[in-house]
């Protein structure tokens, strides 16, 4: 088990990790990665995060892509990764494996909170291929949040509503709230009493 | 301001300063100072204009100098961290219990430093106010006029702001009561949940050792009636053959008829359920 595991580790190269401190913060300035596989609304997401932040005086750059570690060549003119959300779409099986391979290429600092999972259509369980219960295990295991929004589905508000919340987390990451992002990732969670009810799951 | 770049395949870098402010800003600290409010100029629009330009660069420059302070604090953290070696031969539980204990921590100190903070700030406005209302100006008479128009505003404005903070202390008490109404009630929930589950655990041992009981009881029944009704197959079959034997003793031809016949075929046929 243990040489699996180091033969799957050494498939990602150290150099093709994603580190938040390779590079230096800008003032005013904040850069969002967005990781999902094709067909999960990342452009629409992106587009709404942008015209949300058009009042708030950050210029904001989104970033897309469909798969971790990023291509080489653009990595001296790619600002730093403020933060990165993952987005899982529960009808896509494709896109849970994605965000599952593309976790391991990402630095473990990303996961005291400059990273979330997104979650979408999570309305309307019969077209379900992705357990609502292995995302969150996927989020228990790097101790990350995830937020549950729609962005092909129902009204442009949800759309709206989400890049207003991802933007809030981005916000803090890029230093612009005076709460530090570790802070936020403490308070997200009630661990005292989630640990009084997993005991009572496994009666 | 110096920009220093980071080495890009370095793990451990050095914290450099942020970028440069635009221009116009760092020209203004440098030919004039910013307290330009106590030297008398000739045109007072202009100089509002120009106090309000150095106030909105000086807000700027506060936030910048406080989004650098941040971000020290972050680099540090991080270089600390890496620093430190992962004891690996803790447990889990081990690990979890001091995370535990160190984000209470952090909760505690940023509580305390926000509420700092906003001691500070509510120090410095009541004070700027204070000396606003009732020191007297060391400018001539002729500004006495619009002073008390802007100290009607500002006592409004003060007497508004007493109001919300009430409303807002009422808020707080109702919430902090909703509060522990709300964790009461969880809890309540929480043990009502557990003895339901251990009351469908005894209910649900209860049934079984019934079920077995009755299976133990029926597969008596079910010995005790077979073996009756193989005595009365037995029975009925040895009267069978009895009424056979009388037919053929009594010498009567029980083939001529044809209803005697179907009897004497009826009787040879063991009996069948």
């Amino acid at each position: 088990m243990a040489a699996e595991e180091e033969s799957k580790m050494s498939e990602v190269l150290p150099r093709e990790i994603l580190k938040p401190f390779n590079k230096m913060p800008v003032r005013n300035a904040a850069t969002v990665l967005l990781v999902g596989s094709y067909g999960t609304g990342k452009k629409q997401l992106a587009k709404s995060m942008v015209d949300v932040c058009t009042d708030t005086g950050l210029k904001l750059q989104v970033r897309t892509t469909t798969s971790l570690p990023l291509p080489e060549e653009n990595t001296d003119t790619r600002p730093r990764i403020d933060y990165i959300a993952f987005i899982i779409d529960l009808t896509n099986r494709l896109s849970f494996s994605t965000v599952q391979s593309a976790v391991q290429c990402v630095d473990v600092e990303y996961f005291l909170g400059k990273a979330c999972f997104v979650v979408t259509n999570v309305k309307g369980t019969s077209d379900h291929c992705v357990e609502m219960e292995e995302v969150s295990r996927l989020a228990d295991m790097y101790n990350t949040m995830y937020i549950c929004g729609g962005i092909k589905e129902g009204d442009p508000d949800e759309r709206t509503t989400l890049a207003n919340r991802l933007l809030q987390l981005v916000e803090v990451s890029a230093g612009r709230k005076k709460v530090s992002p570790l802070l936020v990732d403490l308070t997200c969670r009630q661990l005292s009493f989630q640990e009084e009810q997993t005991e009572f799951y496994t009666v | 301001m110096e920009v220093e770049s980071s080495k890009p395949s370095s793990t451990v870098f050095e914290p450099g300063l942020c970028k440069p402010v635009p221009t116009s800003a760092t020209s203004t600290i440098s030919n004039k100072s910013v307290y330009s409010e106590t030297t008398p100029t000739p045109s007072q629009e202009k100089q509002s204009v120009e106090e309000e330009g150095d106030v909105t660069e000086l807000v700027e420059l506060k936030g910048t100098k406080e989004w650098v302070r941040r971000q020290l604090v972050e680099h540090e953290a991080t270089l600390l961290a890496r620093q430190q070696d992962g004891a690996d031969n803790s447990t889990q539980e081990e690990v979890n219990t001091n995370i535990l204990h160190l984000q209470s921590q952090l909760h505690e100190q940023s509580t305390k430093l926000s509420v700092q903070e906003l001691v500070l700030e509510r120090l410095q406005c009541g004070d700027a106010l204070s000396k606003f209302l009732f020191d007297s100006p060391d400018l001539g008479g002729t500004e006495e006029e619009p002073s008390d128009k802007e100290k009607e505003k500002i006592s409004e404005m003060v007497k508004k702001q007493n109001e919300l903070v009430f409303e807002l202390g009422k808020y707080h008490k109702d919430i902090q009561d909703l509060q522990e109404n709300l964790d009461r009630v969880k809890k309540e929930s929480f043990e009502q949940q557990v003895r339901n589950r251990e009351l469908m655990t005894q209910v649900q041992q209860r049934k079984e050792g019934q079920q077995q009981r009755s299976q133990d009881d029926s597969s008596d029944r079910v010995k005790m009636f077979e073996s009756h009704l193989e005595q009365a197959m037995s029975k009925i079959s040895s009267l069978q053959h009895i009424f056979q034997a009388l037919m053929i003793g009594s010498q009567v031809h029980w083939a001529e008829d044809p209803d005697m016949e179907q009897l004497m075929i009826s009787l040879g046929t063991p009996p069948d359920i």
